[in-house]
């Protein structure tokens, strides 16, 4: 066990939480990190508790997108099968991979994270109804649906595009969530924009429904494995949870731009230092 | 399922409340359980407890709202929206019959 205080957990999740909130950036991907480099905790330990507060955070801003009819929950469920199959093949694999492996992992994420914030999600204006869209007899059509949009006071209607790659997809925002203990927006982001071509709001909301489920799918497993210790993840999911609430409402005060690229910058610093831990190294350890 | 005039869609309004209380009292436990110790009180139920009983909250409430989900589709006979319900709450079934086995 660590020697980690209760308020030092609570306040790291409650920062990073109310940082990552800023950017609809779920906080595992900065809590995990931070509680294996500074708090000195074992990975599955930390990976464990992160799953407890995605989910957390995942249900606690659900309610939000569902009442603005945002979050296409036949879809949700159809992604499902591929995120929680992919987290169940993640909580096999933990025990096989060696820390040091998940570190690397762990940092290349990271890194393709700083790269997708650079690149910055665009909406493209032809949306999904170009002609590359499969026959309309199809199956997946059952998945189209519409939503209104509050800044074009319009309603959206819009169609689903690659299911199949879709699901290929997710299966492995599944995997890295269970072995990271991450929302995996670095796999689902392509998932939603590239392949399934929604609208960016509801690609947001819909991927922030499923990680409750992906999560739970772990973490239930990791919980009767004794891999989720209520000392680290309670304080951990609370810090979260609060940070989330207050990371919404400074959203719309702070300058989007700085910011971004304030979180380009820690992105690589942790993954630097993930890499470096991977061989041993640990300058910030306690 | 188009959407009625307000925007709210009967299912998703059931979910929306389902995951609304579900966090509250899940991380009301959590919170009652961690302030308890660190307040000097020192009667009552002992405070681990309900820290893990909101951790186990959290974690089943995404579980629950895949059940409410099958639920819903059943009634509207949307048979292959409720196969792919079921097909989750198996595949987490699995993963916790893992948990088990290896805990």
């Amino acid at each position: 066990m660590s020697s980690v205080s209760l308020t030092w957990l609570i306040g790291v999740s409650f920062g990073a939480s109310a940082l990552g909130g800023l950017l609809g950036m779920a906080s595992g991907i900065f809590i995990v990190p931070i509680l294996i480099l500074f708090g000195g905790i074992d990975i599955r330990l930390a990976v464990g508790a992160s799953l407890v507060s995605v989910i957390a955070c995942s249900c606690a801003s659900a309610p939000g997108f569902l009442r603005n009819g945002l979050t296409n929950i036949r879809l949700a469920i159809l992604l499902e099968t591929a995120t929680t199959f992919g987290a169940t093949c993640g909580v096999l694999l933990a025990g096989w991979i060696a820390v040091k492996v998940l570190y690397v992992i762990f940092a290349a994420v990271l890194f393709v994270s700083a790269y997708q914030m650079q690149a910055r999600r665009k909406e493209r204006a032809t949306s999904a109804q170009g002609p590359t869209q499969p026959p309309a007899q199809a199956w997946s059509r059952k998945l189209d649906s519409s939503y209104f949009d509050a800044v074009l006071q319009k309603q959206i209607d819009y169609r689903v595009g690659n299911v199949g790659l879709g699901l290929g997809l997710m299966y492995g925002a599944g995997l890295l969530s269970a072995l990271l203990g991450i929302g995996s927006g670095v796999l689902k982001i392509p998932a939603m924009d590239t392949a399934l071509r929604l609208p960016i709001k509801v690609s947001s909301a819909t991927s922030n429904f499923m990680i409750g489920v992906t999560a739970a799918a772990s973490a239930g497993a990791y919980f009767l494995r004794g891999d989720i210790h209520p000392d680290i993840a309670g304080p951990v999911a609370l810090g979260s949870v609060l940070g989330a609430i207050v990371g919404a409402k400074l959203l719309m005060r702070l300058s989007n731009e700085k910011l971004r690229w304030f979180f380009i910058v820690i992105l690589i610093a942790l993954g630097v230092q993930m890499v470096l831990a991977s061989v041993g190294i640990r300058p910030g350890a306690r | 399922m188009r959407p009625n005039t307000d925007g709210m869609r009967p299912m998703e309004s059931q979910l929306a409340h389902l995951l609304d209380y579900g966090t509250w009292i899940g991380t009301l436990l959590i919170a009652v359980g961690l302030v308890w110790p660190a307040a000097g009180l020192n009667f009552g139920p002992r405070p681990m407890p309900l820290v893990t009983l909101g951790v186990i909250v959290l974690i089943a409430l995404p579980v629950i709202r895949v059940l409410v989900m099958l639920w819903n589709f059943v009634r509207t006979h949307e048979r292959r929206f409720a196969l792919l319900a079921l097909l989750v709450l198996v595949i987490v079934a699995i993963g916790l019959a893992i948990g088990i086995a290896e805990g």
